[in-house]
């Protein structure tokens, strides 16, 4: 009994581990969009209201995922925690300098999003990628 | 011909918004803040800016100075046109809907780095005046009192132009503006309101997410004078037989066709777990009544998860008006009848109405347990150099002859959604 509950840790720990590395946020375009890499500061220009377009000039709609990737993406991209980016945004919003991101409460209405708007970018697990997106930016 | 075009301003923002609500992205959203104020001083009380009549005194607890809320309406016309409308309530007397509408332009963006915006624009005086009533977007639990207690007009009635240039990865952001507004002052118990007929001002700030640093100047030009001042004036004027610079004299206290001049230095940076904030600035006019003011704050912010823990030093700082150095007057303030002493001592006494001398040490704390909401304490020991009081309302509608040591404290839930 003792060996069994051992191999139903190890494969609990398995499947946790496992969507951890899978997991990983990866920032995607439409795949129409002329679009092939963004630097980190790009991201950061799109997703922080100071510059809302790509390379070329074309303007960018960025979305917002859901909590828990939100959380994850803005720790990775800018070191700060939801409620100092809420501050930031308010700034600027309440400015009428910019707009944030649109707000998606799924993953999945981030890809169909990114999927159907040539001028969309959002961030998603990577295994969530298909292939009518494409990668510009993979975080280290 | 004025209020049409700012009617017209208003009214074209609104109706866009409406207009092409049902095609186009429409996003509403607001902030607010509810805030209770209490202070130990039974002859000063506390108040946010020269606006406001109500101050908090000993024993108060004050909900309306600074409790708010505000709704905004943005819409996205057309890739390169935007529109946005925003409107604020706050108890406060002498206030109208004209008042609470603070925003209401229209944005065209020929590019992603160049945005023209026109109609009724934030005032982009100091680094905090564009944001200072949305209470969510800054750590403390009001905007330091010394820098931006005089600044009491919220809005800019005309054009702005900014332009962004990328700089490595950081963003160098110059702006222009040009319009009008208007500010309120409540002073010796009376409430006025001064025309800005003429409004002209830049800003330059080089910033990335981590840091910013940026100088403000702006010109402005005053439109008329403080009615409770007229009669003075008037008084003064009568004196030209035996005071032959009578007129030159009371022009000194007038502001009708007087400058003023705002001048702000201001930065902020982010280290791993500190935030420091600073700001210098000066305004100066050519009227008695703005006086050379100096002031400025530094305040470094800890922030530790959800909580941010900081402290603050703010002051300001004027030189006192003296009869006795004012080149138009030449009396011998001595030898004259004891009427016309008083007269001029009121004269001495409303050029000095600007004059504020004293300093502020502040620490407090904000948590922040949601993503949009935060709690706020403040404690605040504020100390008042003789003469120095124009920022408080006095019981007895006189300065302070003496130190006075005033301890204010604040707590405030603030919020957006």
């Amino acid at each position: 009994m003792n060996k069994w509950n051992t191999l139903l840790i190890l494969l609990v720990i398995l499947v946790t581990s496992f969507p951890a590395s899978a997991d990983k946020l990866v920032v995607v375009v439409n795949f129409d969009n002329p679009t092939v890499r963004l630097t980190k500061s790009q991201v950061i220009d799109i997703y922080m209201g100071k510059n809302i377009a790509f390379p070329d000039g074309t303007s960018a709609t960025p979305v917002d995922g859901p909590k828990g990737s939100k959380q994850q993406f803005y720790k990775v991209l800018i070191r700060r925690n939801l409620s100092q980016v809420n501050a930031y945004w308010s700034r600027i919003r309440f400015t009428g300098r910019a707009t944030p991101p649109f707000a998606k409460t799924e993953n999945i209405s981030v890809l169909s999003y990114v999927e159907n708007n040539i001028n969309g970018i959002g961030y998603l697990p990577k295994s969530m990628v298909t292939n009518k997106v494409k990668v510009v930016y993979e975080f280290d | 011909m004025q209020v049409l075009s700012k009617i017209g301003c208003i009214l074209l923002a609104f109706v866009c918004c409406l207009t092409f609500a049902e095609t186009n992205p429409v996003r509403f959203s607001g902030f607010g803040n509810i805030s209770i104020a209490t202070s130990d001083s039974d002859e000063f009380g506390f108040r946010h800016d020269l606006s406001q009549s109500e101050g908090v005194f000993n024993g108060d607890l004050n909900f309306s100075n600074q409790s708010k809320i505000g709704a905004q309406i943005e819409y996205q016309i057309s890739p390169h046109l935007s529109s946005v409308a925003q409107i604020i309530y706050q108890d406060q007397e002498h206030s109208d809907l004209e008042d609470a509408i603070r925003l209401a332009f229209v944005k065209y963006q020929p590019q992603s780095n160049i945005d023209v915006r026109f109609g009724r624009l934030p005032l982009d005086l100091f680094m905090l005046t564009e944001f200072r009533d949305v209470d969510i977007a800054y750590p403390w639990a009001k905007v330091p009192t010394e820098s931006y207690g005089f600044l009491e007009s919220r809005y800019l009635n005309g054009v702005d132009m900014t332009y962004r240039l990328a700089i490595g990865n950081s963003t160098l952001a110059m702006k222009a503006f040009w319009g009008e507004s208007i500010f309120k002052i409540f002073s010796l118990g009376e409430y006025t309101e001064v025309d800005v007929n003429k409004q002209i001002g830049t800003s330059v700030e080089l910033s990335d997410f981590h840091y910013s640093v940026s100088v403000r100047y702006t010109q402005a030009e005053l439109g008329n004078s403080i009615a409770s001042l007229n009669a003075l004036i008037e008084q003064i004027n009568t004196l030209t037989p035996i005071f032959p610079n009578a007129t030159l004299f009371s022009s000194g206290f007038s502001l009708q066709d007087s400058q003023a001049e705002y001048i702000s230095a201001a930065g902020r940076y982010d280290f791993e777990n500190w935030s420091l904030y600073g700001e210098l600035s000066r305004i100066s006019g050519d009227s008695n009544l703005v006086r050379d003011l100096t002031s400025g704050y530094l305040s470094p912010v800890l922030n530790a998860g959800d909580w941010q823990w900081y402290a603050s030093y703010s002051f300001a700082d004027s030189n006192s008006y003296s009869l006795t150095k004012d080149s138009s007057f030449n009396l011998p303030l001595e030898q004259l009848p004891a009427e016309l002493q008083y007269l001029f001592g009121q004269a001495q006494a409303a050029a000095n109405f600007f004059s504020a001398k004293q300093h502020t040490y502040s620490i407090g704390g904000r948590w922040n347990f949601d993503e949009s909401k935060a709690f706020t304490l403040q404690l605040d020991r504020t100390i008042i150099e003789p003469n120095g009081s124009t920022l408080w309302v006095s019981k007895q509608f006189t300065a302070n002859s003496q130190q006075e040591n005033i301890n204010t404290v604040f707590f405030s839930v603030s919020f957006s959604f």
